[in-house]
């Protein structure tokens, strides 16, 4: 084993605290891209990851530095997503390096991110080197941050990077930092291969390229290989550094940050944790951490006008070529007719694809309320796993249900403790444990059914603490809940599209709700439409949207026929946006009508 | 048998909520009334095969011309067309045109139905309305008409700002005893471009009220209903006897010929309308050409959607003519359309018509719509 001189490391922060500016000082003055060509934040390159401000896709790129000690260091640095959403693709790119930044902005101080993220970098044993950001700011607090990070990470005040990434300040200091605190790459060429994916992203002319950091052994074009855990084999055709774009190399040895082509036709072949290995040096164990991504949230996808279904299909196998953990799977709705019971692993993750169908498909999509996925124990002793709310047994064929349940931290200001119990407390929460990041503030630790965050939980927690707390969260486990199938009739019709999964606790007020905000949302029809909802056959709610009084020009027109006509042909064109369900017509905002229920 | 329509581009001033074509110059009558001739000519050849049975003199305000001049046209058309001699021929009439002499004229010349554009007989109304007339006028014009002849129509706006139901019965009775045999009440409308829909816009009180407008549409109804009017139309009541046999060409799909400036023709299973400018319409004819544009012969499609469209309207959608005009069967082809409309007791079948009730009519776009 040698030393080497390359570091692999990665940027964490909460978000907005300053990373991909930061990552563009470093590239700057390392010289790896021309200031003058340089687009703001070149690490986010999709549109609407500049758009949101956040980091969706995973990219690593390769830095020269000329230290002063008169070496040259060869820098990996390795971004990583920047939402909860993502959480195992952020523990996998924080396993390919060795040190991590932690960068926290003066003026906002430790947030839930920031935790989380840490935690993860400890566990996976990185080095840490924070880094307070935004000290230009003149409402910047760094004793006060200083004094957080202290508390938090048990470092020394000298220990702490400070920074301006908008201006500069502070670069130097980070590029020393990061070749003399973060270990070096250990050097191990004489093993056999093991190389961790940790991201990759499909190219219509080469197929999958994924992205891997070499631990031991080398690769180069022409090797056999194979992935652990998929178990697939493949010849390596091409394989490089990443530098501003991919530069072709011909090996790449233990310690390197660099791509591999190898005629991969879906990203299911590699899944982003596996460890490649070389068939002719077989190994034994793998690389530790891998996990097979499951989606949490789901929702049904429908398009709007049934001709539409093939394109739906096509968009989403185009969409998932780059996105692993997206799933769908056809399905049909009584009320909506062919669509699709699509799998996400978050409720951004969600908003990302259907704004993608939208805005890059053209695709004019109606989608179902969000559920949750449940596992539900039959009284004949079958388990099922439901992830469509319309798809759940009969009561009295279901023993019990279980749901999943994740463990969130909120870090908020002291003053807010009260507003966030009572949050915690409407949404189910079980509380574990508060731990005082400094005198003002603390990290609630709280478990929660996950179904309760997916609605609206983020709006309420920055509501209840007027935007100060911050929200973090993991999956953690099954557990037994009261369910009940909550259906919705419209005039003795139920519309599955609408059925929602709810705790026994919560359904009438959830019902009475729901029916309230249909009969504002569907418009006046023909004759009267009762709404109602029920459990089984119970009617928990109910509520009448009266028929229209009055729709005619009374008008005449004379003989002009057409102009009459085309006021009709008009009127027509806009129930095209209205799903007729039974006899009754439904603007598409109905069926999101849960999540803006006020709960 | 078809219907002929006149349009008599005058109006001595514009009513704040109209949007009808015409001009207000009416020196220029006796270049009208010669390219109105011209027109004649240049039509009557084609139309030589057909027989007219109804003439409409519309505007605008055709009592802008004087007995004379009416007399004059209908000795024209006369000459020029096929006319039987129990034909209906209306006038639009305004009341401020009369005298003591001027229906008794009219009648002379050939007119045999009058249309009274009165709108109401609330002077303070009549002043919202920028109308020329008082109600005083137009009861008096209404009654010594009444003496010589029943055939009488008035036309009624309702839902004006800060009307109350009494003021809206008020007018609806007064018609009937001046002598009205058939009433068209329509709700007053806010057509882009007039005065009216402009003020709207800046002051909201002048906002038509979606709730009151119903259930004045209810209530007159009910009103003309209970003294022996038919409701044969959305906005349109008789008396037995005394519907518009013109108005009935439109709504039951029969041929109409549309003469003067911006009139509509429908005619050879053709549609089409004549130039929606004075000026254009006048030259066109100097050079001998007619003044019609906008032609073209309805797909199946279309006829179908206007066919139901009038027939929901009016008198109902009979079977026979569906079926003679597109070919289909109408009772299996729309059969999921028509039960829902029974079962919600908005439609009902006589006489192989598919026609609308009261509270049908009430929302008939809507349901037009259903069957696009
Ligand atoms: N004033 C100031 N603004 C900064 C600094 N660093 C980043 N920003 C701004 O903070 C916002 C978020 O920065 P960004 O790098 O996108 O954060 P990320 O979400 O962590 O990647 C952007 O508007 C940056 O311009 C800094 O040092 N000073
Ligand atoms: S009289 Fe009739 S056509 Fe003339 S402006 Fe008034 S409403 Fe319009
Ligand atoms: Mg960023």
């Amino acid at each position: 084993m040698t030393k080497s001189n390359i570091r692999n490391f990665c940027i964490i922060a909460h978000i907005d605290h300053g990373k991909s500016t930061l990552a563009d000082r470093l590239l700057e003055k390392t010289g790896t891209i021309e200031k003058r060509n340089m687009i703001k934040q070149v690490l986010d390159d999709m549109d609407l990851e500049q758009e949101r401000g956040i980091t969706i896709k995973l990219h690593a790129i390769q830095m020269k530095y000329n230290s002063p000690d008169g070496e040259v260091y060869t820098l990996n640095l390795i971004d990583t997503p920047g939402h909860v959403d993502f959480s195992y693709e952020v523990s996998r790119s924080l396993a390919a390096c060795e040190g991590a930044l932690l960068v926290v902005d003066a003026t906002q101080g430790v947030e839930a991110q920031t935790i989380s993220n840490l935690y993860l970098a400890i566990d996976n044993g990185l080095e840490i080197i924070p880094v307070i950001n935004k000290i230009d700011l003149q409402n910047s607090m760094v004793d006060e941050v200083t004094e957080q990070i202290i508390e938090l990470i048990g470092c020394k005040k000298e220990d702490i990077l400070l920074t301006s990434a908008k201006v500069g300040t502070g670069t130097d200091e980070i590029l020393e930092s990061i070749v003399h605190r973060i270990p070096a790459a250990k050097i191990e060429p004489e093993k056999p291969l093991r190389a961790l994916i940790f991201d990759s992203k499909f190219d219509i002319y080469r197929g999958v390229i994924v992205y891997i950091r070499v631990f031991e052994g080398s690769l180069k074009p022409g090797d056999k290989i194979k992935s652990f855990f998929t178990g697939n084999t493949f010849e390596a055709e091409e394989v490089g550094h990443l530098r501003m774009g991919r530069s072709k190399s011909g090996q790449l040895d233990s310690g390197d940050v660099g791509y591999l082509i190898a005629g991969i036709k879906d990203l299911n072949e590699s899944k982003v944790g596996d460890t490649i290995y070389r068939t002719d040096q077989p190994i034994t164990e793998p690389l530790p951490g891998y996990k097979d991504v499951k989606p949490m949230v789901f929702s049904g996808i429908y398009p709007s006008s049934t001709e539409d279904f093939e394109n739906l299909r096509d968009s989403l196998s185009k969409l998932k070529l780059n996105d692993a953990a997206l799933t769908f799977e056809p399905e049909t709705s009584a009320a909506l007719g062919f669509g699709f019971r699509c799998g996400f692993l978050g409720m951004l993750h969600l908003e990302i694809i259907q704004e993608r169908l939208d805005r890059e498909y053209n695709l004019n999509i109606i989608s179902t309320v969000p559920n949750v996925e449940f596992i539900v124990y039959t009284t004949k002793g079958e388990k099922l796993i439901v992830d469509n709310p319309s798809l759940m047994p009969d009561p009295q064929k279901i023993d019990y249900i279980e749901e999943p349940y994740i463990t969130a931290n909120i870090i908020t200001p002291t003053e807010f403790i009260g507003n966030l119990m009572k949050l915690a407390n409407e949404r189910r929460g079980v509380f574990l444990a508060t731990n005082y990041v400094d005198a003002k503030r603390v990290d609630l630790h709280f478990d929660f059914p996950l179904s309760e965050i997916v609605f609206d939980f983020y709006d309420k927690l920055k509501s209840y603490s007027r935007g100060y707390a911050s929200f973090d969260y993991d999956f953690k486990d099954f557990r037994e809940s009261k369910l009940v199938k909550l259906d919705i009739l419209l005039n003795g019709d139920p519309v599955d599209a609408l059925s929602t999964i709810v705790h026994r606790d919560k359904a009438f007020e959830w019902g009475k709700k729901l029916c309230a905000k249909l009969r504002q949302l569907i418009p006046k029809q023909m004759y009267e439409v009762a709404i109602q909802a029920t459990i089984g056959s119970k009617v928990i709610a109910r509520e009448t949207i009266s028929a229209m009084r009055k729709n005619v020009t009374a008008k005449c027109y004379g003989g002009d026929i057409s102009r009459k006509r085309k006021l009709l042909e008009k009127q027509k064109e806009g129930k095209k946006r209205m799903k007729q369900i039974g006899s009754v017509e439904i603007p598409q905002e109905a069926f999101h009508a849960v999540l803006s229920l006020d709960t | 048998m078809s219907g002929l329509y006149i349009h008599i581009p005058f109006c001595r001033k514009r009513c704040n909520y109209c949007d009808f074509f015409f001009i207000t110059n009416t020196k220029r009558k006796k270049e009208f009334l010669n390219a109105l001739s011209s027109e004649i000519s240049l039509l009557s050849d084609q139309y030589n095969g057909e027989k007219f049975d109804t003439v409409f003199f519309g505007g605008g305000t055709p009592t802008v011309l004087t007995s004379a001049e009416i007399s004059d046209v209908i000795k024209n058309l006369e000459d020029s067309f096929n006319i039987d001699i129990n034909s209906e021929i209306t006038m639009e009439s305004n009341p401020e045109d009369f005298s003591d002499v001027s229906t008794d004229n009219y009648l002379k010349a050939g007119i045999n139905r009058f249309s009274f554009g009165v709108q109401s007989f609330i002077d303070s109304e009549l002043k919202f309305l920028t109308r020329q007339h008082t109600s005083e006028m137009a009861e008096q014009v209404i009654r010594l008409t009444s003496s010589l002849t029943k055939n009488i129509s008035v036309d009624i706006i309702y839902s004006l700002p800060l009307q109350t139901e009494e003021d809206i019965n008020y007018s609806i009775s007064k018609a009937i005893d001046c002598g009205a045999n058939h009433i068209s009440a329509y709700s007053l409308t806010y057509e882009k471009g007039t005065v009216l829909y402009k003020s709207a816009e800046k002051n909201p009180l002048l906002k038509k009220d979606p709730l009151k407008d119903s259930e004045f549409y209810f209530k007159v109804s009910e009103r003309l209903i209970s003294e022996g009017f038919e409701h044969y139309e959305i906005s349109n009541f008789a008396r037995p006897g005394y519907r518009s046999r013109h108005n009935l060409k439109y709504w039951t799909y029969k041929n109409y010929l549309g003469l003067g400036p911006s009139s509509h023709s429908f005619f050879f299973n053709k549609r089409w309308n004549n130039l929606r400018s004075y000026s254009g319409y006048v030259k066109t004819l100097i050079e001998n050409r007619l003044p019609s544009e906008n032609k073209y012969k309805p797909d199946t499609e279309q006829i179908k959607l206007e066919y139901i469209m009038l027939g929901l309207r009016s008198e109902g959608v009979n079977f026979d003519t569906f079926k003679k005009l597109t070919g289909e069967n109408f009772e299996t082809e729309y059969k999921s359309e028509t039960e829902e409309l029974f079962s919600a007791g908005l439609a009902f079948i006589k006489d192989g018509n598919l026609k609308l009730t009261e509270k049908g009519y009430s929302i008939a776009d809507e349901i037009t719509a259903r069957f696009f």
